[in-house]
């Protein structure tokens, strides 16, 4: 029940499926070590989500940029193919990945995180507060610059 | 259509795509085991390096932690500053005096009054910035030194005066007019 949403956060976070499956079993292990630590079982799906975003923090300062990135034209092309589409067609795993780290590629750790959880996980400002530890007045900060961010990346290339 | 109802309408469909296209997470069976394996055999007493720095380091992940120890180390550096700035005012000042090594006046120890005197005396009486700024607890201490002076050479005359040896050794040593000055 605790690993589909863990791995939804994590892999659009990290963009990486197999990365993701490893945080999902790391924040699974944790999640057993300190189960005691749990006060009530409505700050319970908060707290995994906190351990899932804090290992993917701690992945993401592991991962090295690659060198000479540059935006994929055939993966531009895939968006304005699903654009265009009626009905619009689910992704792919992959091809999910490939957009989120396209859009997201010149933000900072804290604000694709703030964005993946606000407008892919659809959460309030308040969970992602409690999630990530921010306060709101950041949150809002973190998810304008993101979305500004996004919007003109999209503009640019779509 | 406008332009920026156009950008808004492709942002969002864009996010919608991404909404609906949850990740679909394979392998459970395999993440489960991997899972129940770890936790069934017990920890070793071993520590990796990542498992010691989550160890030490993982409050910072606390928005209230994190916060109040960028403000503390702000303020240790404003402090480090300030006290940096302080020390230097007094290095400068400090070089600005004029350091005598002689011996001890009777008076006593030497402080800035001293020092400004003796200097005046020193230079032939010219004064380094043509007047000499005291103050109303140094002219204090100034009258005093003076007094002790006085009092301190009476009892010597009276001594001198006493011991009628000791008075024509004086005499015999000193020239006439350093007697005219001692009053002998």
């Amino acid at each position: 029940m605790v690993s589909p949403f863990a791995f939804s956060v994590a892999f659009r976070i990290l963009g990486d499926e197999e990365t993701a499956k490893d945080i999902v079993q790391e924040s699974l292990i944790t999640v057993w070590k300190k189960l005691k630590k749990i006060r009530s079982s409505d700050s319970f799906k908060t707290w995994i989500y906190r351990i899932v975003v804090n290992k993917c923090y701690d992945q993401m300062r592991k991962m090295k940029r690659e060198p000479g990135f540059r935006p994929d034209e055939q993966a531009w092309s895939v968006i304005s193919n699903h654009i265009s589409e009626n009905p619009v067609s689910e992704l792919e795993n992959g091809e999910t990945a490939r957009i989120i780290n396209l859009l997201t590629e010149k933000l900072s750790p804290r604000q694709k995180t703030v964005f993946v959880l606000s407008d892919l996980e659809e959460m309030t400002p308040d969970e992602v507060s409690a999630i990530t530890g921010m306060s709101k007045r950041n949150v809002k900060a973190n998810l304008y610059y993101a979305r500004k961010n996004i919007s003109s990346m999209i503009n640019k290339y779509v | 259509m406008s332009e920026m109802e156009t950008e808004e309408k492709k942002y969002d469909r864009i996010l919608n795509i991404l909404r609906k296209s949850k990740p679909q997470l394979t392998g459970m069976e395999d993440i489960e085991e991997k899972v129940l394996n770890r936790i069934r055999v017990p920890d070793k007493a071993k520590l990796t390096l990542s498992d010691l720095l989550d160890y030490m380091f993982s409050w910072v992940y606390v928005g209230w932690v994190r916060r109040s120890l960028i403000a503390a180390s702000i303020l240790i550096v404003i402090v480090f500053g300030y006290q940096q700035a302080m020390i230097l005012k007094r290095v400068n000042s400090l070089t600005d005096r004029t350091i005598f090594t002689e011996s001890m006046m009777v008076t006593g120890g030497s402080d800035e009054i001293h020092d400004k005197l003796l200097l005046y005396k020193l230079t032939d009486r010219k004064s380094h910035d043509k007047q000499i700024k005291i103050s109303e607890r140094q002219m204090k201490r100034l009258i005093e030194a003076v007094n002790e002076l006085q009092l301190k050479y009476d009892d010597l005359m009276r001594m001198i005066e006493e011991n009628p040896d000791l008075k024509k050794y004086i005499d015999e040593r000193l020239t006439e007019e350093n007697r005219e000055k001692l009053k002998l």
